[in-house]
């Protein structure tokens, strides 16, 4: 009985889900590059007036001319947009705004007048969709020759993502190029012209064949979410099409379930399916906003935070080692907690630093007989802190010579940028400071070790 | 990747703990008893009346459930495929469902729309919505009449060895619902017949007004997915301040910021109109409570019509006086 | 049938004059004030770019309706207070937009993408709200429905104080901050390093707009709303370029569109108010982008034409003196004459050339008067100036000088020649020697 309810009522919709994120998926990734996400808001807007003018002209609510209609009218929206954002001079997301409104406006007007409600003809069958009707009655013995008796909606989904494969494989060198780079396309003979508006046919396409099964709303997340999500995961175009179409069919089959077995414990009656499944789709971008390694806010702070502790921890590298350079008393090399924290009033993570600093032992820690504690630079420190020091003064004397600064300005953006210098980069300063062993203000730079 | 793939196996144990839960809330309880499923409570009631405790009956739309735009959920897909028989309203009541319940006849089980057996000629077709019929026939009881056979004769039909039972009950119920009937037309000619006009939320009582001479107006349509246009509340205005109507009434599915409007319209042309009461036009009331019946909705729209226009009712109130 | 449309101008007379029934001036009255906020508000922010930010508050509202509809008949409420349906209406609006530039500021998103995933996943959200509303049986879900596709024919006399208050609020509220505004419109990269609070201030931009955004969803509904937002303020944009002016027009297209709008809706049966303010204004819109004196696709094809025009007017000019330096003849140009198919010119140009007076006929001779030997001067010395600056400083080669100089020479303001001429130190009104050998056919 369960898996015959499975079969019957819960396969037919999850597959139709399924194929109709990743056809979405797919050609959301080039929209995504080409931030022309809010196409397919645009034109999922559009295609009501379509809809009603199949329907009054077929005179039946049957799939095909209301296919046909809504694809004629994405096709023209889009061509809208170009004109209005040609002639108008008219910024491109204020020109989807006036065409989509107005087409949306102009459908609704119809349904009024043409008293099309008498057939459940209105705005809100583009958008919410009717994935729960999608089921059928599996034969009891069940083989998988049968499952060709599924509803056409699941098979008219996966023909749809089969053709949208086939064509990005195909043309995959063409619309790399024109989501990067729209001059070289054109340089190099590609004809973005021809090649932008196949590609948006494509867009309307799966487009239209969705939003029957999912409603626009379902639509334009998945236009979005996945590749939005496997964005934020990597930089490569290939990685990032795959990851979003594993996102994408993750996100239904999740969305899925919390709408259907979700609520059952709690004794409520199922959700929305499509609904539920775009809510999903928002969870798993969320969860890249924030958690993503490379991208993801969280991911950042705490890069961010050790770029913080490493530029303290080497300011106090530098500190010791300019202390101990003017001292002549070996004792004097030694400084207490309070001298050593002098320079660093006000900054938070100064003790942290220094901590990790003793952890790592490039400073020590040494108590005197009388019980007091000092910090002087350990080896690997002294080698460190020399390293800094004489990149600092390399840049002091550079930004003196070739940028032409001022001598007693030159410090404060040495110190910043002796933080960001590679051994590469210091070599190369070295080369163009050239034989001058003294900073501008005199002191000796460093030798290289 | 180890952490995707944990994810999966949380979302398959979710999926496997959903399923044991679902198999029990959707078992078979007992064979004997005949599994119907109706969509409206109107639908329902009926359905309960006639099958009493032969049959086991759920209805999908709830109290305040407006049936023009109620969407199927996948517990109603679920509902559905486990009925042994369905009765849904006809006449493009349910809008949304009409997917659904094609499907569902396609499969071979018995979905019937209570209203086949109506005469064309007996339905009503509004001038402003040509082509499209009326569906909210219950609201004359003694054309839901008609359809509680239409119930009984495909139980029947089903269940062989429950046919007299089916039987009995019908013409015990249809006694109740002539009865009903009777003392309502009684009760509403008290009204004088000036002020016989009933302003609605939408336009769910034409049926209502043909039977006990009523005239009817609705600010929305025949569905309330159409937008009221200020063109048409404007006239009702006119209307209620032309023929000193002094009560208009709101529905429980309906929002009642329209009759509002139109309050405040006549109000601003010296004409002072109340709300006359809720009535109950496309759903029943709280299940449990008299309201939540078929014949004490009719009842509860009959005496707050009634008492909002000025006329007079019998004093046991008329449910008491049918079970009399 | 004539009468017909008499009793439809009557009709349409009294409702555009407030004369006709209570309900009818409510709803005509609250929506221009509507579209009047919005145009104010909207110019902002179709000028900062964000057109497409308002589609996604206007769906964000869904979930605040619904879960203030929850909230409301959990404690035993009047579910349908429209009180608080919109407050929860802003509330997940600001956090929608709140969503959307935090996402396009702080991730390697960009805006569209954040502006479609917030208005997809919160529209989702309020959609599985509802179907959890409608299976909970505490009432009906009428009155959010009504939200999405608006209701402007219930309006009531409080709504329209509502609308006039907070639409009044909100047009003293951007007026105050009309100079911060204009500089994050025009400048934004100046005003961040100049130091003021660029985020702070969009974040005020976008309260604004939700503002308008709540209050037109009682009126056109949230699928709608965003229209009175974008097309009175791009239809602003076509009239002026400043600020003010645009926002004047742009308030006017919006209130005008809302009072046409509505006014006809409420004359004639089965005509949605929503829908028809937005094709109103968008009538306004295909007017505008069409006729505008100042972007307007005839004025700019008009002033394309008249360039053209004037280009071939100079070069023919051009022509003749050329031919007479060539000639090298000791006679004055007033008195240089060529034969009349020597010119090989168009029957247009030839026309336009008497027609201004710059040439003269006398026995088969073309002579140019003496306005036209003026502008010939003129015109020649345009062109070796530019041609003289280009090889100057636009290190191009000589042989290409001319090429060039014939398409910027048409231009070039009596102002811009003064700076070419100091840049290129010639003072004198002499005109110089051609700097490549003239070529004659």
């Amino acid at each position: 009985m369960d898996m015959y309810q499975f079969l019957s009522i819960d396969l037919p919709p999850l597959l139709t889900a399924i194929f109709c994120s990743l056809s979405c998926a797919l050609v959301g990734n080039f929209l995504l590059l080409r931030k022309m996400s809010l196409v397919g808001d645009s034109i999922s807007h559009s295609v009501l007036p379509g809809i009603v003018i199949a329907f009054l002209l077929s005179g039946t609510r049957s799939s095909i001319p209301i296919f046909i209609g809504a694809l004629i009218f994405a096709g023209i929206s889009v061509l809208l947009v170009e004109v209005v954002k040609k002639l108008g001079k008219v910024e491109s997301g204020a020109a989807m705004g006036v065409v989509f409104s107005l087409m949306f406006a102009s459908g609704v007007f119809l349904i009024e007048q043409a008293s099309a409600r008498v057939v459940d003809l209105d705005a809100d069958c583009v958008l919410h969709g009717q994935l729960e009707t999608i089921f059928w009655f599996p034969p009891k013995v069940f083989s998988f020759l049968s499952l060709l008796n599924l509803p056409y909606e699941v098979f008219a989904s996966l023909l749809v993502f089969c053709l949208i494969s086939i064509l990005v494989f195909i043309f995959y060198k063409e619309l790399t190029l024109l989501s990067f780079d729209k001059e070289l396309a054109d340089a190099l003979g590609f004809k973005p012209a021809i090649l932008n508006t196949g590609f948006l046919i494509i867009v309307a396409a799966s487009i239209v064949i969705s939003f029957k099964a999912v409603g626009t709303i379902l639509v334009i997340a998945m236009l979005i979410c996945p590749p939005a999500t496997a964005r934020l995961l990597t930089d490569k175009l290939k990685t990032q099409i795959f990851l979003s179409l594993f996102f994408a069919v993750l996100t239904a089959i999740f969305g899925y379930f919390i709408a259907v077995f979700l609520p059952s414990f709690f004794n409520l009656s199922a959700v929305n399916i499509a609904g539920s499944i775009s809510v999903s789709s928002g969870i798993f971008l969320t969860l890249a906003i924030f958690f993503a390694p490379q991208y993801g806010i969280i991911g950042k702070i705490k890069k961010t935070k050790k770029f913080a502790h490493k530029v303290i921890a080497e300011d106090i590298l530098g500190f010791l080692f300019r202390v101990s350079e003017v001292s002549e008393e070996s004792t004097d090399k030694l400084l207490t907690k309070k001298q050593l924290l002098v320079p660093f009033k006000g900054v938070k993570i100064v003790e942290k630093s220094l901590a990790n600093l003793l952890k790592i032992g490039d400073v020590l820690k040494v108590k005197n007989s009388d019980g007091f504690e000092f910090y002087s630079l350990s080896e690997t420190g002294q080698l460190r802190a020399k390293n800094l020091v004489r990149t600092h003064r390399l840049w002091e004397q550079y930004l003196v010579d070739e940028v032409g600064v001022k001598e007693d300005h030159v410090h404060d953006t040495a110190m910043d940028l002796e933080h960001f210098t590679d051994e590469i980069l210091e070599d190369g300063l070295a080369k163009s400071v050239g034989a001058k062993k003294q900073d501008p203000h005199g002191r000796d730079i460093p030798e290289k070790d | 990747m180890k952490k995707i793939s944990y994810f999966i196996i949380l979302i398959f144990l979710l999926f496997l703990s959903c399923k044991n839960k679902e198999s029990n809330s959707f078992s078979k309880q007992s064979n004997s008893k005949i599994k119907i499923v109706a969509t409206t409570s109107m639908i329902g009631d009926l359905c309960k009346n006639i099958a009493g405790e032969r049959g086991e009956v759920v209805s999908l739309m709830g109290e305040g459930i407006d049936p023009h735009l109620y969407k199927p959920t996948r517990t109603d897909i679920v509902k559905l495929n486990s009925a042994d028989i369905v009765f849904y309203n006809g006449l493009l009541l349910e809008g949304k469902m009409i997917d659904a319940l094609v499907r569902i006849a396609a499969s071979g089980k018995p979905v019937l729309a209570v209203t086949e057996l109506l005469k064309e000629s007996f339905l009503l077709e509004p001038k402003e919505f040509q082509g499209q019929v009326d569906p909210h026939v219950w609201m004359d009881p003694k054309a839901w009449s008609a359809s509680a056979v239409v119930i009984a004769n495909s139980l029947a039909k089903n269940c062989p060895d429950s046919k007299e039972y089916f039987l009995s009950s019908l013409e015990s119920f249809k006694e109740k619902i002539f009865k009903l009937d009777k003392l309502s037309e009684t009760a509403l000619n008290t009204v004088s017949p000036k002020t016989r006009v009933l302003v609605t939320a939408h336009d769910a009582f034409n049926y209502f007004g043909r039977r006990y001479g009523f005239e009817v107006v609705g600010i929305q349509g025949l569905s309330t997915e159409s937008e009221a246009g200020v063109h048409d509340l404007e006239q009702i205005v006119s209307l209620l301040v032309e023929r000193k109507i002094s009560a208009v009434f709101i529905e429980s599915t309906i929002s009642k910021r329209n009759i509002e409007a139109l309050i405040e319209g006549a109000k601003a042309k010296n004409h002072q109109v109340e709300i006359g009461g809720r009535l109950y036009s496309d759903a029943m009331g709280k299940p449990g409570t008299l309201e939540g019946t078929y014949l004490g909705m009719i009842a509860h729209n009959v005496s707050t019509i009634v008492k909002a226009l000025g006329g007079t009712l019998p004093e046991e109130g008329l449910l008491q006086k049918i079970n009399q | 049938m004539f009468d017909n449309y008499f009793y439809f101008l009557k009709k349409l007379i009294s409702v555009l004059t407030f004369n006709a029934g209570y309900n009818a001036k409510v709803v005509v009255l609250g929506a221009t004030v509507l579209g009047l906020t919005a145009g104010v508000v909207g110019t902002f922010l179709v000028l900062r770019k964000r057109a497409l930010v308002s589609d996604a508050l206007a769906h964000s509202t869904l979930p605040g309706v619904a879960v203030a509809f929850l909230l409301l008949s959990y404690f035993g409420f009047d579910a349908k207070n429209t009180f608080f349906l919109l407050s929860g209406a802003a509330v997940s609006a600001l956090f929608g937009s709140f969503c959307v530039s935090f996402i396009s500021s702080k991730t390697r998103l960009a805006e569209d993408a954040a502006i479609g995933a917030v208005l997809s996943v919160f529209f989702g959200f309020g959609v599985v709200l509802l179907s959890i509303i409608q299976g909970l049986n505490i009432g009906s879900e009428g009155g959010i429905h009504n939200f999405i596709y608006g209701h402007t024919a219930s309006l009531r006399a409080i709504d329209v104080k509502m609308i006039f208050l907070l639409g009044l609020f909100s047009i003293i509220a951007a007026a105050l901050f009309i100079k911060e505004f204009s500089l994050v419109c025009f400048d934004p990269d100046f005003a961040k390093t100049d130091g003021w609070p660029v985020s702070l201030i969009d974040y005020y931009l976008m309260a604004l707009v939700v503002l308008v955004t709540v209050l037109g969803l009682q009126t056109v509904g949230l699928l709608l709303v965003i229209s009175l937002l974008i097309i009175p303020a791009t239809i602003g944009r076509f009239w002026s370029n400043s600020l003010s002016k645009m926002t004047v027009v742009s308030a006017l297209a919006g209130a005008l569109s809302c009072y046409i709008g509505a006014s006809v809706s409420s004359i004639l049966p089965n005509y949605p108010a929503g829908a028809v303010i937005v094709l109103t204004s968008g009538f306004f819109f295909i007017f505008s982008l069409l006729f505008s004196p100042v972007k307007g696709v005839f004025a700019s094809m008009f002033r394309r034409v008249s360039l053209g025009f004037r280009i071939l007017l100079d070069h023919t000019l051009r022509d003749f003196y050329e031919e007479w330096e060539f000639s090298k003849t000791s006679t004055a140009i007033a008195d240089f004459s060529l034969s009349k198919n020597k010119l090989k010119i168009s029957f247009f140009q030839k026309f336009s050339l008497y027609f201004f007076r710059y040439v003269k006929k006398e026995k088969d001779k073309i002579y140019l008067t003496e306005k036209g030997v003026l502008k010939a001067q003129e015109a020649v010395r345009n062109h070796r100036i530019w041609e003289e600056y280009i090889a100057k400083f636009g290190s191009v080669d000589i042989s290409h000088v001319d090429f060039s100089a014939d398409l910027a020479e048409h231009v070039l303001s009596p102002q811009i020649v003064k700076e070419l001429e100091g840049a290129i130190e010639s003072s004198t009104k002499e005109i110089k020697e051609s700097l490549h050998t003239l070529e004659k056919n």
